[in-house]
This record gives C-alpha cells, structure tokens and sequence, in this order.
C-alpha cells in the first residue's frame, strides 16, 4: 500500500465526507472549518492533484454555473481505491498507536 | 475639506455593513477579478485546470474583497495566479525539453541509418550556403566602398554630362576653375579638391630610377577630404607650393629606404625636380581611389597659367565637401548650368550644352563601374537560386522517402501526437540540418575565403566583413532554409492517416507531380547559368580576337615621354631596326587602347561653324600606319619627305568620312583646333587620306569619328611622341626585347626602360568579362553539382524502389540497356522540359547584357543546344550510372528483398 502523507491524509478523508460535492473550495472551506487553520489554495490543490495521480480519487468536470461566471469547477469523488487506502491507513494507525492509546492517554484520564 | 473626508467615510461605512450580512458573496454578481488572469493561466495550463482554477479563485477573491482592502485581494490574487503559472510553466518546460531531446535525438538517428541521403542533403545545403554566404560578402563589400571615410556622407563628385545634338556623353571630370567657383559663390560648399591625373613619370634619385604610376595633381585639400593620415611632414601645406610632391609609404621606401625623406629631391623626366614634403599612408585597398605620388596642383599651374581660368576643358576629378545637412539635390539643381554661365560665347553658341550633377562619395565606385549595380543584382539572384536549389534537393529527398518514416508518423499520431507536434518535429529535422551544414560552411568559408577574393579580384579579408552583417546574413539563412527545406516535408509527412499507415499500406509514389516542378526548376536554373557562362565566355573570346583594325601581336610598346629621349629618337629607331628579329618602329603621342587621345570639335569644309563633329585624335609619326599595319584606303599616309604633313595635314578614318558625308575626302580641308588645348582659333587642315577604322578606344565603346595628325616637334607635351612602338617579327620574343632594352640603356643610360606588348595590354582592357565569366562558371559548375547531387539520390532511391519490378523485368528477359532507359526516361522528359524553360528567360537575360557592347557575338543556337546537351549529359549520367547498378542486380537477389 502507498503510503499518504498527513496533508493527502486529510484532504482524502475531505472528499470522502463531502462525496458529491468536493472541488477545491468546498474541501478549503471544510478543512478550514474543521481544524479552524486558514488553509491556503495551493497546499489543497498539491494534495488533490498527487492523489489524483495515485487513483485514489477521481475527477470529472462539472457544469458550468452563473455563480463562478460560467466556468466549469473540478469536481473529485474518493475511489474504491482511495476508501481502501483510508481503511487500511486507520487500521495500521490504530494498531500503532494502541499502546500508546493505553498508556499514557488512558493513564493520564484516570 | 472636512465635507470630503466626511463622505469618504461614509461611503466605506456603507460597504463594510454589507459585508458583515452577506457571508457568501452573491451568485448574481458578474465576474470581478481582473479577466487576464484566466487568460496567463490558460497559457500554461490545460483548459479545464485553468478554467476551475480561475473560478476558484476568483471566488476567493470576491470574499476577500469584502473582508479586506481592494490591494490586498488583488495582491492575493496576482500572487496566486503567479504561482500557478510559474508552476505551469515549470511543468511545461520540462515535457517540451524531453520532447525536443527525443526529436533531435530521432532526427540524428535516422542520419546516421541513412548516411549517403544525410551526406546528400548536408554537402548540398552547405555548398549552396557557402556560394550564398560568399556571394552577400562580395555585394556587401562592393556596395560599401569609401566608407573608411568619416566625411563620406558629405562629399560629392562633380559629373559632366556633355551633349551635342541628341546624345549625351558622361564623365567624371571638370574644368579647373569649377572646384574654386562653387566654393567661393555657394555657402554650401566647405572644401573642393581637384586631382589631374598623368601619364606614368621617371623618377631619379641617386642611383635609383623608376617609371612612377599612380601619380596625380592635387590641392592640398585632398588629405583633409581623404582621411589621409601623415608618416612625415605637415598635413596643412604639404602641397601649396609648385613642385613639391608627397609619397605613399610603400613608395617612399622604394626610393629612399628606411630614412625620412622630407626635403630630398627627386628628377622628374629628367627636367624638373620635386622636393618631397611629406610621406603618408596609402588609402585602404576599399577605396575607389589610389595612388602612390600626389604633386601639389600648382605646379600643374605653373606649367599651363592657362588651366586655372579655362572652362572648356574638362579634365580633373573634382570631389566637394557640403555643409552638414545640405540638401544636395537643392545643391544640384543650383549648379547644374554653371558651366555655361561661365563659358566663353564660343561654347555657347554652338549646339553643345553641359550639365554639372553629383554624386555622393559613398556611391562613387559602383556608379564608376559599368553595370555595377545591375551585376550585384544578378549576383544577389544567383545566390538565391544556388540556394534554392540546395533546399529543393532536400524536400525532394525528404518526401520521396517518407515511406520509410511513414511508420514513425503513424505510432506517433496513435501515442496521441497532434499535427502540430509532427511538423515541428520536421521542421526541427529540417533546422537541424540546416543548423550542420551552416556550421560546416562557416568553417569551410575561413578556409576558401582566399581563393574567393582572387576569383572575385578583390581584397576580402575575414575583418573587412562586419560581424552584424554577417550574424544577420547567417540566422537569414538558417530562417530561410529551415523553413524552405522543412515546410514541404512536414506538411507531407504530418498529413498521414494512421490508420492507413499503421495496415502496412504505405503510399508509395514513384512520380509526384510536386517533386517533378522541384527537379524541373533545379535543372532549369542550371541550364540558364551555364547559357550565361557560355555566353559571357563567348563574348569574352569575341572581344579578345576581334579584328581591331590593325595587328596588335608581336607589338612591344616602350614608354618615351620626356625631352631627351624624344631628341635622340630617330637614332634609337636606326639602331633597333639592325636587331634580328625587329621589322620597324614608330613614335605616337598614344598607342590603341590607352586613353590619352583627345575629343577635338572639328568643323568639316563648307560646314557652318556651329556644325562641328567631335572626333577623337591622337598624334602620330610617318612610320605609323605601316608599323601597326593599319590600311590606308583612300589617299596616302605621312611622309618623312614632305614638309607640310608635319603641320598641316590630317588623316581621317572611314567613319569620320561616312558621317561628314564625303564621297571622296582626299584634298578637302577640315578646320581643326592647332592643339587639343587650345582656344584658339581652328586652323584649316588638309586631308590626305582615310585609314581603316580601328579601335583605338577599348571595345566597350563604338568607334566614332577619329582623325590623326603629325606629332608635333615642340608645343605641349600631348602632341608630341610619348610612346614608341616596335613591330617585331620573331620566334624568341623574350630575346629580342633583351636586346632592345641592351640598346636603349647604350643610348639613354639615365632613363628607366619601361615596355609591355599591346596584345596583353588589350587583355587586361577586357579582363572585366573574364572575371565575370569565371565567376559564372564557378557558381554554373556548383549549381549542377548541387542539382545533381539531388538527382543522385532521386534515382537511387526511384531505382530501390522498382527493385521488385526490374527483377521481374529481368526474369522475363529484359536487357541491362531496357532496365536503363526505364529508369532514365522520367528524368530525361523532367530535364527536357527545365531546357526549354530556361531557354527564353537566359536569352532574354543575356540580350540585356550583351546590350551593354557595341560589338557583340551573336546569341546562336548553338550556345543554346550545347547548354541543354551538356545538362543532359550530366544529370543522364548520374542517373544512368544508378540505373546501371539496378538493372545490373541479379533478379534472385532483388526478389528476396523486403
């Protein structure tokens, strides 16, 4: 499996959460809510474009609407691929972080 | 000002509520951001990535406009779309750097598989590249003459236009007082200067004695017009006073070696001495002018008071500075009828009118030259044609073997090549070739650059040639050739459908109707230079053997221009004819050929005095007619025996007799001025004879009515012996003028013996037309060695072609001579029509030409059919030899192949 980088990391499980409606902005304006970080247009855009190339999401182009002057927008939706790649990757993550999870977290709440 | 800034607030008040309640911005609103964003974007990026992308941030955009400040948004904005370009473009470069990496890469491969092809092309473009190159040197450098000069741009030559009745005669010199008057009546004239020129001198010093050329009277102001830069002596009067003289350097050392020669004297002719007062260096070889000696004009005053108030007589060079800013047209029409104001009412009276105009220093040279301008055309046009040449061999080549590159074509169109991508990918083959064989010629002309100024008769050297010039000429040629040669391929090649391609069934044309209208302008562009070559060679012959009206062979001229070699000339001639070998001798003031004859009015018995005919004239001894074995036809020639012919008679040639209209001339009288420069009245003058016309002038011009006297026993030196001419009859030439010049140092120990033969002399009158012809026949023998070059690799490539066919031919029985002459026929019918194209535009181009003489050779058929025989026989033979291989290849071979 390959491996993800915290920034795709995010920007992957974006477009899972937003399935029918991810571009560019949609996953900023998401991202930025959940984190409360301002996030800038290029280190979206990277992550998409790298996931894109791994198959992890793909893109098709959406209609154009009056409310972006008639453009057309990039719109992605996660693969089989990419849901796979999540899985897996929590998976792994939990398993790393188990002991740890038990140790020091659970210690500390007690 | 309080109000201002009150409403300047409340305006941004009213904006900044509306940003709070609108979170979003509204979807109504048009697009805001500055529209040359998506424009940059989508230069670097694909459509569909810098249409989101614009949307995206324009979006952004909007909401930071209702957040902050107008600059920062647009900050933001600029930014972002700069990242994203810079981004794009960093992408771009890289892909486009693979692909032109791929593309040089294939087009060395497919160079180094097809050797005997790329050698074709390459040694083609870059023979037709050297001639081009070579060829702009040469016009560059004719057209630049004069330029060393930083006043170039002010000076001016005086230009007479003499014309009597209806016809006009031009020449490059003027009366004495001209120069003075202009500069004295007309504020825009700064400066003149008059240069005479002379016939060769000798020169004494010590033991040293020299014929002179190259020398010439001049004014003082000469060296400040010139340029010309001092080695010793005082620039500002070196030649104000008579008989002072300045030396080039070269001469200078001649006589006086190493040391400083300011104030020595030097004996001229034997008569006068000359102080010299100053050395200088020569002008550069790229200048229209040149001489070794100046001598100061008042000297050429002091000889003849006369000269410096005479405006009849034009015979002096005479260059003027303008003021800066001068309109010399203005200046022109100002002082084209000066002459006449100031000439006496003998002149004006009569039906003869001159006419002053100038011309600028920076043209002097090829405005000198006959046709000047009309050759460097044609120069320029052959380049072009060679040039052409060498591009249609390699669109011919390139196409007839697409083929083989037919595949290539296909995977590529189906790996997702566009068009576009394939023609570039052929025009760059086209440039990469071109860009070789560019390189090879530059190294090549370095090395041919020598023998190029020798054919051309000139001194080009590497630093004559001005490097924008040449840098400018170089990428023209890499433009023009690229586009040229790649165009047609490319269009060709990138036109192929894949899927016919890719099946196997690659269109194979043996005959296109494109590459038969390229071989066809190669050959007839060949044919037409060599008509030229043949017919510049045949008027060269023409002019060399032409009868001139009396033997010019085995005529030694010997230089006899001063006082004392003139007193003892009688003993000379009865002491050369004792030598074995020597028939006879004459003196004369000139001999055929040279210039030194004058243009004389004369006016004929029972002619008006304003009917006057202007004859050249010369003067001449008894011996004359007989030494040069001229005939007499009517009447007799001088006699020794009798008195008056000394004085007062004349002979006139046929057509003098023809245009004053005289049946029989003998014993009529015609009034004549006593000598060329007097202004005399005429006096009367009795013929006693016509001799046969001879061109005494050279055979770019008519002849014209002439008469000759007898030279004269004292009077100006013009009239007088200046030559005498000895007709030998011999097998061991060079023996006898030993012996001659054994007898003139017995009699004159002190004079230079100074000889050529006049045959050789008239040869190098008319050199002109040998060069001209060994330039054409360089560039003719290159044209249909490029030509061939391209017909070479035509028929092999028709001949590999047919393999399958000529060795099913064979098997069924056909002969080595039928394979053959398949092969040949197209090509033969290709060259038959390029004949027959070239024919008419070369006989119309040499006609115009041949214009230019008044005796010419006739244009015949023969010139014609020996053009097209000797193409024919060339290309036929190169494509034969092709054909020889092929048809010569066993049939079992050739039907195993593929």
């Amino acid at each position: 499996m390959k491996m993800l980088s915290r920034r795709e990391e995010q920007v992957l499980l974006a477009v899972w959460e937003l399935a029918d409606d991810a571009y560019l902005l949609s996953v900023r304006e998401y991202l930025t809510k959940v984190t409360r970080k301002d996030w800038s247009v290029g280190i979206i855009h990277k992550p998409l474009l790298q996931l894109e190339k791994k198959r992890f999401i793909s893109s098709n182009v959406g209609s154009p609407t009056a409310k972006r002057g008639g453009r057309r927008k990039k719109m992605y939706r996660i693969t089989p691929r990419g849901l796979q790649a999540l899985k897996e990757l929590k998976t792994e993550q939990d398993k790393i972080w188990k002991n740890f999870l038990q140790k020091e977290i659970v210690k500390e709440t007690e | 000002m309080e109000k201002f800034f009150a409403k300047g607030n409340r305006e941004r008040n009213r904006m900044r509520p509306s940003s709070f309640q609108k979170i979003s911005p509204d979807p109504s609103d048009k697009k805001v951001s500055p529209a040359w964003g998506e424009k940059i974007l989508k230069w670097f990026l694909s459509d569909i990535e810098a249409e989101s992308l614009a949307g995206d941030f324009e979006f952004i955009y909007k909401e930071l406009l209702l957040k902050k400040k107008p600059i920062c948004a647009r900050l933001w904005f600029g930014l972002q779309i700069l990242k994203s370009a810079a981004a794009g473009l960093s992408v771009r470069v890289f892909w486009s750097y693979v692909m032109i990496k791929n593309n040089i890469k294939i087009a060395f491969r497919n160079m180094v598989k097809h050797k005997s092809y790329s050698l074709i092309n390459i040694l083609g473009l870059c023979l037709g590249i050297i001639c081009c190159i070579l060829i702009f040197i040469y016009i560059d450098y004719e057209s630049t003459y004069d330029r060393y000069n930083p006043q170039a741009g002010n000076i001016y030559r005086l230009f007479t236009h003499y014309t009597v009745k209806d016809s006009t005669q031009g020449f490059a010199s003027v009366a004495a007082p001209l120069g003075p008057t202009l500069v004295r009546d007309y504020p825009e004239a700064l400066d003149y200067v008059r240069i005479g020129a002379t016939v060769k001198r000798s020169f004494v010093y010590e033991d040293k004695k020299f014929l002179q050329d190259g020398v010439f009277y001049t004014d003082n102001s000469f060296f400040d017009m010139f340029d010309i830069r001092f080695v010793h002596g005082d620039p500002a009067s070196a030649l104000e006073a008579p008989y002072t003289m300045v030396l080039t350097e070269e001469t200078a050392r001649k006589y006086f070696g190493e040391k400083n020669p300011v104030g020595e004297t030097i004996i001229w002719d034997n008569s006068s001495s000359y102080t010299v007062t100053g050395v200088v260096q020569s002008l550069p070889a790229h200048s229209h002018f040149s001489f070794h000696v100046l001598a100061s004009f008042a000297t050429y005053i002091r000889y003849d008071p006369r000269i410096g108030n005479r405006w009849s007589i034009g015979a002096f060079l005479t260059y003027l500075r303008l003021a800066e800013g001068a309109d010399p047209q203005k200046f022109e029409g100002k002082i084209a009828g000066v002459v006449d104001t100031h000439l006496g009412p003998d002149l004006k009276n009569s039906s003869a009118a001159i006419q002053i105009s100038i011309q600028p220093l920076k043209k002097v040279y090829l405005l000198s030259q006959p046709n000047a301008i009309l050759m460097l055309r044609a120069f320029g046009a052959i380049a072009v044609f060679i040039l052409c040449i060498a591009c249609f061999n390699f669109m011919n080549l390139s196409t007839a073997r697409s083929a083989n590159r037919a595949r290539e074509v296909g995977m590529r169109k189906v790996l997702g090549a566009e068009r576009k991508g394939l023609i570039f990918q052929f025009l760059g083959e086209s440039f990469v070739y071109t860009g070789l064989a560019l390189v090879l010629s530059i190294l090549l002309i370095q090395i041919l650059l020598p023998a190029f100024s020798r054919l051309a008769g000139r001194e080009i050297t590497m630093d004559a040639i001005s490097l924008p010039l040449i840098g400018f000429i170089l990428l023209g040629i890499l433009v023009f050739v690229g586009l040229l040669a790649g165009s047609y391929p490319a269009f060709f090649l990138s036109a192929y459908k894949p899927s016919v391609v890719l099946r196997g069934n690659v269109f194979r044309s043996r005959k296109s109707l494109f590459r038969s209208i390229l071989v066809v302008s190669q050959f007839a562009i060949s044919t037409g230079l060599i008509i030229c070559t043949m017919v510049i060679f045949l008027q060269g012959r023409y002019m060399r053997n032409k009868d001139l009206g009396f033997n010019k062979n085995q005529l030694l001229v010997i230089v006899a221009q001063n006082e004392s070699i003139r007193k003892n000339l009688d003993v000379l001639k009865a002491e050369l004819s004792k030598i074995d070998g020597v028939v006879s001798s004459c003196g004369s003031s000139m001999v055929p050929g040279e210039t030194y004859f004058f243009n004389s009015e004369a006016v004929p018995e029972g002619f008006n005095s304003t009917e006057m005919i202007r004859m050249d004239n010369y003067y001449v001894d008894s011996d004359y007619l007989d030494t040069f074995e001229i005939d007499v036809i009517q009447g007799r020639g001088f006699s020794r025996e009798i008195p008056s012919h000394k004085t007062d008679a004349v002979m006139i040639n046929e057509t003098a007799a023809e245009t004053i209209g005289w049946e029989n001339p003998v014993g009529r009288v015609l009034y004549l001025p006593p000598d060329p420069f007097s202004q005399e009245e005429p006096v009367p003058q009795t013929i006693i004879g016509v001799y046969r016309d001879i061109h005494h002038r050279s055979l770019y011009a008519p002849i014209i009515p002439s008469f000759i006297r007898h030279v004269r026993a004292q009077g100006p030196i013009e009239n007088r012996v200046r030559r005498l001419t000895v007709r030998l009859d011999t097998s061991d030439l060079s023996g006898t003028v030993r012996a001659v010049e054994r007898k003139w140092n017995e009699i004159y120990p002190k004079q230079p013996f100074y000889s050529f033969f006049l045959d050789d002399y008239y040869a190098r009158l008319h050199m002109g037309e040998e060069k001209l012809g060994a330039i054409f026949r360089t560039f003719a023998v290159i044209a249909v060695f490029i030509g061939c070059l391209g017909l070479l690799g035509l028929a092999a490539y028709t001949a590999e072609q047919r393999t399958k066919e000529i060795g099913i031919r064979k098997v069924f029985g056909s002969t080595h001579g039928s394979v053959v002459f398949l092969l040949c026929r197209d090509f033969v019918r290709l060259i038959l029509i390029a004949v027959f194209l070239a024919w008419p535009v070369s006989w119309f181009a040499m006609s115009r030409w041949l214009r230019n003489f008044p005796y010419t050779v006739k244009m015949g058929f023969g010139v014609f059919a020996g053009a097209a025989l000797l193409t024919l026989v060339v290309a036929l033979t190169t494509v034969g030899m092709q054909a020889y291989k092929a048809a010569r290849s066993n049939p079992v071979d050739s039907l195993k192949y593929e």
